[in-house]
């Protein structure tokens, strides 16, 4: 009898494990704003010689600086908190 | 054919008939004990306990085997729940960088008008010193624009 209960012990434990269904966890989305392509600098025509030209094209060129800096930082700023739900949901 | 067998007959077979089993064949265990006494049926005894012990082992080990899986599946419901809260906050804040992206956007493109204004505005007093610039200058300026890097991205082979 003692050895009936030690083979029905020892049989529950080593009980095969078959089906493990897979969790769904979505790689997100970045958002469109992000994902549009970036702009060329715009360089001087030359027949624009005036000094005024040259700074109001320094200032359309600064612009598409600072709206890619502001993408860069945004793409960083979707990575950084897209990895802390990630972590989060770990 | 294992995997057939794995997948859909035992996904399908419900947890209680492990139990019942295993009941069902000690009960006939036991009595096949009881009745290998009796000297008529003890050739039945020997046939029947042998056999209603593999079909206890079996019921007790399939038994264990759906415990196991009924672990298994509390994680997953639970590591889903967690994936669909994850998605939910990353949905959120995809939402609150878009509209920061775009407000900057409308932002730096808003001063940079009023700035191409205010050039306009003072474009005699800015040219009066500087009618014409140098040939050489803007060719300069040019090639200063034109400093792009490779657009080979990593990972490409080609």
């Amino acid at each position: 009898m003692k050895h009936v209960i030690v083979a029905m012990l020892l049989a529950s434990l080593v009980g095969c494990a078959t089906k493990v269904a897979p969790v769904n966890l979505k790689w997100p989305d970045a958002p469109p704003e992000l994902m549009e392509p970036s702009e060329e600098l715009t360089p001087l025509n030359p027949d624009q010689t005036k000094l005024s030209d040259l700074i109001d094209n320094a200032n359309t060129n600064y612009s598409k600086y600072y709206l890619l800096k502001d993408r860069f930082d945004s793409w960083q700023q979707w990575y950084n908190s897209h990895k802390q739900i990630y972590q989060g949901a770990q | 054919m294992f995997e057939f067998f794995v997948h859909y007959a035992l996904g399908n077979i419900p947890d209680w008939l492990w139990p019942a089993l295993a009941g069902g064949a000690f009960v006939i265990w036991f009595f096949a004990g009881v009745i290998s006494h009796l000297p008529q049926f003890a050739l039945y005894a020997k046939l029947i306990k042998p056999l209603a012990f593999i079909a206890m082992l079996t019921g007790v080990f399939m038994y264990g085997g759906a415990g196991v899986i009924a672990v298994y599946k509390a994680d997953v419901i639970e590591a889903q729940h967690k994936a669909d809260i994850a998605d939910e906050k990353a949905k959120a804040a995809n939402q609150a960088l878009s509209v920061a992206v775009a407000n900057n956007k409308h932002l730096i493109e808003g001063r940079a008008y009023g700035v191409r204004v205010i050039i306009q505005k003072d474009k005699e007093k800015i040219d009066r010193d500087c009618a014409k610039i140098n040939t050489d200058a803007w060719e300069d300026y040019n090639r200063a624009i034109k400093n792009s890097g490779s657009k080979i991205l990593t990972g490409d082979k080609k």
